[in-house]
């Protein structure tokens, strides 16, 4: 289940509880999700689904929807 | 005393022509810069300052505003003694810090909702103060423990020329605010870039936004200046395949970087025709004190160069204080120059009386000469670490730790902090063990808000100590390290 292991790269990267795990969840919305936890989300998510994700994608990875949205771009069916 | 009549970088700033100011509202041209810090300046002197020569402290909370710029500009041009402090800082550790120092008046700058906003904090803040005083920056700290750093006018200046003589900055150039202004690093990019009449943007977004990226892409930015952080997020945006056509060169202090990652920005520069500048500093001496050639990047990663034009360095025997000269032998490093603060302020006494300069600093840190003649960081003489730019006093970890009753050993090394819990395996797991593990989890969690991966709680059977009787944290931090692997 590709969206069961993304919920679980923002749970370790953000160190929060899954149910925090939203659509909703947007980035520096939270004081866990700020630049440093940001980072190891993403090296987490290049990590689990062996990709390289563009600096497009990166910075745009704004909130819980917009990640899955952008990983669906690289063949991550979630 | 240093000269007014011009050059400074807070005076006569319509002496430039070009743009000096850019936020997401509006653009600021030296000659308007020039008439809003003249405006400020009678409202602050106004306030800040009595016909019989008093003055009151200001707290400037430095957000990457306009507003706060032109105040800050305000306050070095009426001698109004000024402390930067981060926007957002805890309200009560802001408070405790006011009522040490005796601030008189803070500024918060305007938003789009409300005008900039100079508030009178408590009756009777005037005093009779020396004037040597012109800047205080708190250095970012565990808690209870920030110590507010005291910079002359001298000082400020002194650096500023330093810095604006062996980076590249130009009148044409244009920089943006990776960093915060309240802390010495980003503070030296605005001070160097208004000393040479050049722009900056001014912006709050994170480097991993698309809005940074938008503005230092619709700016033409010319340079961009990190702390090791900040590094290892362009690598991770993977800054070589960006287009950035106008950039000219690269900053880098604020901590130790890795020689790999120096290596990887040395050729990227090398490749894109850039110019990388790894460089080295404390608050305590403005900002800067060395810094390494470009050209000898690639060949020493791993070295914090030269000290800066008017600098000195020498590396001093632990021991016997005797002046080491000879290459690969292991010292404290000792820096002198002009801009050597003046001391750490605790009480209002001390800024309105400050002891006289003596140009000497005992930086903390351990060195050795190259055979080279350069400067090479070695390790840590006092217990501070640094975790992500916070500066943490490790024995008040511990003391605090065990206040509450548990035996915590903390050691470290930049961006990694070990707990050590002394434990026999057959308490490990117990209720004792358990509550040990949640308290220092809250500590570093809810208090200091590192991230885990930064920290590690690390069983050991038994802590190593000296023959004095002191624990060896040396031999303590080796072993975190190995039980971590």
């Amino acid at each position: 289940m590709s969206e069961e292991k993304i919920k679980q790269a923002f749970v370790k990267a953000l160190a929060i509880p899954e149910e925090q795990v939203k659509d909703s969840l947007e980035y520096n919305s939270i004081k866990e999700w700020d630049s440093t936890a940001h980072m190891i989300l993403i090296a987490e998510l290049e990590d689990v689904f062996e990709v390289m994700l563009d600096t497009d994608d990166i910075i745009d990875m704004s909130s819980y929807a917009k990640a899955k949205e952008i990983l669906r771009k690289y063949d991550i069916d979630c | 005393m240093i000269s007014t009549a011009n050059g400074s970088y807070y005076t006569h700033l319509a002496r430039f022509s070009g743009t000096a100011l850019i936020s997401d509202t509006e653009q600021l041209s030296y000659v308007e810069l020039e008439q809003r810090t003249q405006q400020a300046g009678q409202q602050l002197s106004t306030a800040c300052k009595t016909d019989s020569g008093q003055v009151a402290l200001l707290a400037l909370l430095f957000s990457s505003t306009i507003d706060a710029v032109v105040m800050y500009l305000a306050a070095l041009r009426c001698q109004v003694p000024v402390l930067l402090v981060d926007p957002e800082l805890a309200e009560s550790a802001k408070l405790h810090m006011y009522e040490q120092l005796g601030v008189g008046f803070e500024f918060t700058a305007g938003s789009k909702e409300r005008q900039g906003e100079l508030k009178q904090l408590r009756a009777d803040c005037h005093g009779p103060a020396s004037g040597a005083v012109a800047l205080m920056l708190s250095t970012s700290g565990s808690s209870g423990s920030p110590k507010v750093v005291m910079l002359s006018a001298a000082n400020l200046q002194s650096n500023t020329t330093a810095i604006s003589q062996y980076l590249p900055i130009e009148p044409s150039d244009v920089t943006i605010t990776t960093l915060p202004l309240h802390y010495s690093y980003g503070l030296s990019v605005l001070n160097t870039h208004l000393a040479m009449g050049a722009a900056i943007v001014l912006t709050e977004q994170p480097l991993m936004s698309r809005e940074f990226w938008q503005l230092a892409h619709n700016h033409k930015v010319t340079s961009l200046a990190g702390v090791p952080f900040h590094y290892q997020m362009l690598q991770m945006l993977r800054i070589e395949r960006m287009e950035l056509p106008a950039m000219r060169y690269l900053t880098q202090a604020g901590g130790k970087l890795d020689a790999k990652t120096v290596s990887y920005f040395a050729q990227l520069a090398a490749d894109k025709g850039w110019q990388f500048f790894v460089m080295y500093g404390q608050t305590e001496a403005t900002a800067r004190m060395a810094f390494v050639l470009p050209d000898l990047i690639a060949k020493y990663p791993d070295v914090i160069g030269q000290a800066i034009p008017g600098g000195r360095f020498e590396i001093r025997d632990v021991d016997t204080k005797e002046t080491i000269t000879i290459a690969g032998q292991e010292g404290q490093l000792w820096y002198f120059g002009d801009n050597v603060m003046l001391g750490y302020a605790k009480e209002q006494a001390h800024w309105q009386q400050p002891p006289k300069p003596n140009h000497a600093l005992e930086t903390g840190d351990l060195a050795c000469w190259t055979s080279q003649g350069l400067v090479k960081i070695t390790g840590r003489l006092s217990r501070f670490i640094k975790v992500r730019g916070k500066r943490l006093q490790l024995d008040h970890l511990e003391q605090k730790l065990n206040e509450q009753g548990f035996t915590v050993y903390c050691c470290g090394h930049d961006d990694q902090l070990f707990f050590a819990l002394a434990m026999s395996d057959s308490q490990t797991g117990s209720s004792q063990a358990q509550l040990a593990l949640t308290m220092v989890k809250q500590l570093v969690t809810e208090e200091l808000q590192i991230h885990p991966s930064l920290w590690a709680v690390v069983q050991l059977k038994e802590i190593p100590y000296l023959a004095s009787g002191k624990v060896n944290y040396t031999a303590l931090l080796a072993r975190c390290i190995e039980m971590r692997e």
